[in-house]
């Protein structure tokens, strides 16, 4: 049976002595290109003002050797950027020579907004030294030949990978091959004319009592790969599939230091104890470490220390990190509840991370129900996400990704 | 799997409508009601405003029947309308606007280079303006560096007047009559940008806002203007609501040239005592910003730089230190304005915090001078110089004269020249910024908009994109 709709063809097959299976022939549901995504922001939009703004600072505050540097937000959407922006103004500052204190005493005080009216972008600095002020400003007319930098469009591209009737813990490609694992087998499936074919399966011996909301992570490592189950690690040969398992507890590859699963439970601890669901590495824009999806779906922000930072301004269940060559940054993906109309249903939705700030660059993607499971290899630039299809009963497995448009 | 991508396209579908109202192919036809409280008095771009009802109305409904060569852009910027590309001379002093061709207008004849040239000649006596080509030319001794935002204002529209009388543009909508109380307008048939889905518009001006709601609640108008305190009241008949970005200002503004005005302590007191984040959240809906300037943020650039902290502590403290004497104002409100009224209620809440009295009055007869009067300053989506000027000229030549003596910025000043008037002029505190509003309007059941929103982020009406739907229960 297939359907056959848009770009978007889907298939499911069902034969004697095989495993049903659903396959997307290499069509994706490219959901986020129909869902209108939101223009990405630029790392910094008045950057090319800045260089002007800093010399016209720097000779106004002249004699005085001393500044304090304060950035004025022009409106919500500016925060995350202010603290970015300070940073860049006071290492260029210091970089003319200028000392740049946090105290008040005897220092030139200089107030930035970088903003922009329907004439031009600014940036604007009001100086104030020895009981006056003065302002200076750096702007460029909107229809100059200094267009502002181009804004890509970066959306999620969700593709369906693999469907199946139990419960699906993590799937991973190689080649034409697709390791599933489920709480208590370990499968593997071969490509073969546009379709998944069972190929071998190894039961998951262990004595532990699994947890009821089970989860496990499959890693690749050259010829073997390994599957992480609560306080159960198992590893086979990609060939033989001979599994062989044991009772240890082990880091999971998330990115932040942690002691893996808790026997019974369905949460991961950092070695300082702070429980969490997932985990997303952060580069230095960010301004934290980690983002981390805590129990009560209240999301942390993480220090090199991995001590908690202040609490983001969303909410989430789970969180992956994603990678994309187009624009640097830290892209963060989150599964929240779909919102009213879709009870039983989850949506992910695709964040940039700026200044301990999460700035939505597209529309949430709603899944056929629940989430059961997110994961994506620290530095990777896809991810996993399993859901369980309300309506049919079945696990859908999706592959991730990050696609740009310029 | 085929629920689930239906409920993908439905979850795209909704976000679409998040942004656009586009439900299904727009349908031509049908008469568009609209309601305003302002009224509008004479058809003519060049005519001066005849009170501030006036000039909001010519605001908003001229352009729907006059076009500039020029208009500003919501995202920034200029766009063009009647001319196509535009360059300057390196001084400024002389500017050449390509025009749009073949545009018809009302009266289906062409429109003329030489009868713009004539128009805006009429309008400015010192420019010298010549046509050439499917050109004009705009010549002056003296540099004219944001000429063409200065002409986006509707008083340099193109407007010919016919042997016959009547007044035709290009617009579209074409003037089919003027009366007592209401405006009829009919679609442009051979408009330039393609002709409007609506057949016509009805404008019924001088109702006032309560009115406006009832009828759009019984179905008897499809677009009024709503005051934010009675957002929630839209919102719960499942009404739509569209707004523009902040164009409106409420400031407080002293009479300083009583023979006793408020000392500057006071009013610095009560600058720092109202909570306008509260404000704007509570009373106002969140429908609304703290206005830290006369020009909101996203027409100065710079607003943000002007930020006064809410703190009552030192506004006590200096009330403390002035006598029991000075501790009480008189705050006017205009009589018609509910929305002023509340929030001069909130204004003396928040001033008896700080130990200050304020008694709220709005008198319909003659009463003695207040100290201080809550004014509503409507701006214009316009380059900053511009927007203030605009500013300026509501709050009154004397009032701005008072408290900032230095010439207020030229046309094309630069953006730090405007700061700094704008600084000088609020700094003394006998103006006090509070809150700016948007415009806000509640859409009838049957208004559609192709492509794009009805009300643009600068509050200009963009009705030639409204269809009409079938009426919904």
């Amino acid at each position: 049976m297939s359907w056959k709709s848009g770009s978007a063809i889907i298939a499911a097959v069902a034969r004697h002595g095989r495993e049903a299976l659903t396959l997307v022939n290499g069509c994706a549901l490219m959901l986020s290109l129909l869902a209108a995504p939101q223009s990405t922001p630029p790392p910094f939009p008045y950057q090319d003002l800045v260089p002007e703004l800093i010399e016209k600072i720097a000779a106004s505050v002249t004699p005085v050797p001393l500044v304090r540097l304060a950035v004025a937000p022009g409106d919500d959407a500016d925060r995350p950027r202010a603290r970015q922006l300070e940073r860049d103004l006071s290492e260029k500052l210091t970089a003319r020579g200028l000392r740049v204190a946090d105290r008040a005493d005897g220092a030139a005080i200089v107030t930035v907004t970088c903003s922009q009216n329907l004439r031009e972008r600014a940036c604007a600095a009001e100086i104030r030294k020895a009981g006056a002020s003065q302002i200076v400003t750096a702007t460029r007319p909107h229809d100059a030949s200094h267009p502002p930098p181009t804004s890509p469009v970066l959306a999620l591209d969700v593709r369906t990978l693999f469907t199946h009737r139990t419960p699906i813990l993590d799937v991973v490609l190689s080649g034409d091959r697709l390791f599933v694992l489920e709480p208590t087998v370990l499968s593997r499936y071969q490509r073969r004319d546009n379709e998944w074919l069972a190929d071998r399966s190894r039961p998951i011996a262990s004595l532990r009592v699994p947890p009821r909301d089970i989860r496990g992570r499959l890693q690749l490592d050259g010829t073997t790969i390994e599957a992480l189950l609560p306080g159960v690690v198992c590893r086979a040969n990609l060939d033989a599939l001979n599994v062989t398992c044991a009772d240890e507890p082990q880091a999971w590859p998330l990115g932040v230091e942690n002691t893996g699963i808790a026997v019974g439970r369905n949460y991961f601890t950092t070695p300082e104890g702070l429980a969490f669901y997932g985990a997303a590495p952060l580069t230095p824009e960010a301004d934290a470490r980690w983002l981390v999806t805590a129990p009560e779906g209240r999301l942390l922000f993480l220090d090199s220390g991995r001590r908690a930072l202040e609490s983001a301004v969303s909410a989430g269940d789970d969180v992956a990190a994603v990678d994309t060559a187009c624009v640097p940054g830290s892209y963060v993906i989150l599964s929240a509840r779909a919102g009213p109309g879709l009870a039983d249903a989850d949506a992910l939705q695709l964040f940039q991370v700026i200044g301990r700030r999460l700035l939505p660059l597209a529309s949430p993607v709603v899944l056929p129900g629940p989430l059961t499971a997110l994961w994506a290899a620290p530095g990777a630039r896809t991810a996993t996400a399993v859901s369980r299809d309300t309506s049919s009963g079945r696990y859908v497995a999706f592959q991730i990704a990050i696609i740009c448009g310029r | 799997m085929w629920r689930f991508r239906s409920r993908l396209f439905a979850a795209a579908s909704a976000i679409v409508c998040g942004c656009v109202i586009a439900a299904a192919r727009p349908r031509y036809g049908g008469t568009l009601r609209i309601e305003t409280h302002a009224v509008l008095r004479t058809l003519d771009p060049a005519a001066t405003p005849l009170d501030v009802s006036d000039a909001a109305a010519r605001t908003r409904l001229l352009p729907l029947v006059f076009e500039t060569l020029v208009a500003p852009d919501p995202a920034g910027g200029l766009r063009p309308l009647l001319a196509t590309s535009w360059e300057r001379d390196a001084q400024g002093t002389r500017w050449r606007f390509q025009l749009r061709p073949d545009v018809r207008l009302h009266d289906g004849s062409r429109l003329d280079p030489a009868e713009v040239a004539s128009t805006l000649r009429a309008r400015v006596d010192s420019w010298q303006v010549s046509s050439a080509d499917e050109a004009i030319v705009i010549a002056s001794d003296r540099a004219l560096p944001d000429l063409p935002w200065v002409l986006t204002d509707v008083r340099f529209a193109i407007s010919m007047r016919r042997a016959s009388g009547d007044v035709v543009g290009s617009g579209p909508f074409r003037v089919e009559r003027l009366e007592a109380g209401r405006l009829s307008l009919r679609a442009h048939e051979d408009y330039w940008a393609g002709r409007p889905f609506v057949d016509a518009v009805q404008i019924d001006m001088g109702v006032v806002p309560p009115e406006q709601l009832s009828h759009l609640e019984l179905g008897r108008v499809d677009l009024v203007a709503v005051n934010a305190p009675d957002v929630r009241r839209v919102s719960q008949r499942g009404l739509r609501l569209v707004e523009s970005r902040p164009l409106e200002l409420m400031a407080l503004v002293f009479d300083v040239n009583r023979p006793t005005p408020v000392g500057e302590p006071i009013r610095r007191a009560l600058a720092l005592a109202i909570d306008r984040a509260a404000m704007c959240t509570i009373l106002l809906q969140r429908h609304a910003q703290p206005a830290p300037a006369l020009l909101p943020q996203w027409l100065s650039g710079y607003a943000s730089l002007l930020a006064v902290p809410l703190d009552r502590a030192q506004a006590r403290t200096m009330v403390g230190a002035r006598p029991a004497a000075q501790r009480a104002l008189t705050l006017r409100v205009d009589p018609s304005d509910s929305l002023a009224h509340a929030i001069a209620e909130r204004i003396a809440v928040d001033a008896r915090e700080a130990g200050l009295f304020i008694k709220v009055e709005a008198p319909d007869t003659l009463a003695p001078r207040p100290d201080v009067r809550l004014v509503r300053v409507r701006l214009d989506a316009k380059s900053p110089d511009l927007a203030l000027a605009r500013a300026l000229a509501a709050l009154g030549p004397r009032t701005t004269a008072l408290v900032a003596p230095d010439a207020p910025p030229e046309p094309g000043a630069s953006l730090a020249d405007v700061y700094r008037y704008e600084r000088a002029l609020i700094e003394g505190n006998a103006i006090i910024p509070v809150v700016h509003l948007p415009e806000i309007y509640a859409l009838g059941a049957r208004v559609e908009s192709w492509n794009g929103p009805l009300i643009l982020a600068t509050g200009a009406w963009d009705l030639a994109a409204v269809w009409l739907g079938a009426d919904k229960p």
